[in-house]
């Protein structure tokens, strides 16, 4: 059964050391990272050997302005079942053609469902972390084989020169 | 470019003398002196047995009578003001990773223009957590990536203090500051803290940025 990745920020979803919170429970700081627009929340489908996953996150960072470490969740899709959330396959906005095939909507999200999510993914998915070193190596390569199309990156253009040096 | 920066820093810092009023005894004169008599940190155990690199980041750059005292406390207080207030001012954002915000061009602009003395004031912020952690993490995660040569060796500095910090999340931004930074010099604050850290998962992500450090160095 393939993965669902949603990108993150590890530290909200930390429940060691935070001395406030309960057993079981998360930081409410952890719903950031699960944003929501026309009640959709965008995830992207990863295979089950996790191949497609450094390329996905090169994808993800090529959106934002400077390039950064990756956080992100893993959880099996077959907890959609589980938490009765629907989804459909849409195309995503990255400069990556593949990728944006991988994108998957959530769709009809209530407060209740979005909730269970965040609980269910914190507990049977993983989190992890590339680092922003491998991540520029992961986005050369992306540039090398010609998976990213560097016109259309969201980076800003001191960003592009530092990936095309490695090149 | 650059010259534009330094025009929005002046401008910033125009506008708050106008806006913004913050408690003045907020800040001690002497606060990094004071951190560093504070309970046994990473810092102050790592630095038992290697150089204060901050003192000699001082005396590099900071020559002494080159300023009045008078004259670089007023300076300093109204630096002061404008860094804790763009803290502050960005206590409600949601911050994401890789994405610039009118906070980190600022806090940016900030550290060039003004380097150690800007510094110094973020570090009075951070290692007595007078702002949230996520406006702390937030900091720490791009003063590891500003290119300024000048105030390098004070954000290598501040990133293995806050090592140190109380909470998690501002660790775990220490840590991806240090990992942009890329210094070997902070492997042995990261042992350290590995060796302190309680949140399991905090304590794996410091474990694969000592790795890629040790493979450097």
């Amino acid at each position: 059964m393939p993965f669902l990745l949603r990108k993150i920020r590890k530290n909200r979803w930390y429940t060691e050391d935070v001395s406030w919170l309960n057993s079981g429970e998360l930081q409410a700081d952890c719903l950031s990272d699960m944003v929501t627009k026309h009640n959709k929340l965008s995830v992207y489908r990863i295979t089950d050997d996790k191949s497609n996953l450094k390329r996905v996150a090169a994808a993800l960072v090529a959106t934002c302005t400077n390039i950064s470490n990756f956080d992100y969740f893993l959880f099996n899709e077959e907890l959609l079942q589980t938490i009765g959330i629907k989804s459909e396959e849409t195309k995503g906005d990255t400069s990556d053609e593949s990728v944006n095939s991988w994108h998957i909507d959530l769709v009809e999200i209530s407060v209740a469902k979005l909730v269970n999510l965040a609980n269910t993914a914190s507990k049977y998915g993983e989190r992890d972390r590339i680092l922003e070193k491998d991540i520029k190596k992961i986005l050369a390569e992306g540039f090398r084989n010609g998976y990213i199309n560097r016109e259309i990156v969201k980076l800003k253009s001191e960003e592009v020169e530092k990936i095309e040096k490695l090149v | 470019m650059i010259h534009n920066m330094h025009k929005n820093c002046t401008a910033m810092t125009s506008l708050s003398k106008l806006d913004f009023r913050v408690n003045e005894t907020w800040l001690p004169t002497t606060e990094c002196e004071l951190i560093k008599n504070q309970s046994p940190s990473i810092y102050q155990q790592v630095s038992s047995k290697t150089r204060d690199i901050r003192v000699e980041h001082k005396k590099a750059l900071r020559p002494e009578g080159v300023e009045s005292s008078t004259i670089k406390q007023d300076y300093s207080k109204e630096l002061s003001e404008e860094i804790y207030s763009l803290f502050k001012a960005s206590d409600e954002q949601n911050f994401e990773d890789g994405m610039e915000t009118e906070f980190s061009k600022k806090l940016i602009c900030l550290i060039k223009e003004y380097a150690d003395e800007a510094i110094e004031i973020i570090t009075g912020i951070i290692i007595y957590e007078r702002v949230n952690a996520e406006v702390a993490t937030e900091a720490l995660r791009w003063l590891g990536n500003i290119d300024h040569a000048p105030s390098y060796r004070f954000r290598l500095w501040l990133l293995e203090r806050s090592l140190s910090c109380s909470k998690a999340r501002i660790r775990d931004g220490a840590i991806l500051g240090l990992s942009s930074l890329n210094d070997p010099h902070a492997i042995s604050y990261l042992k350290l803290a590995i060796e302190q850290e309680k949140c399991t998962e905090l304590r794996k992500d410091m474990e694969q940025v000592l790795a890629q450090l040790e493979s450097i160095s």
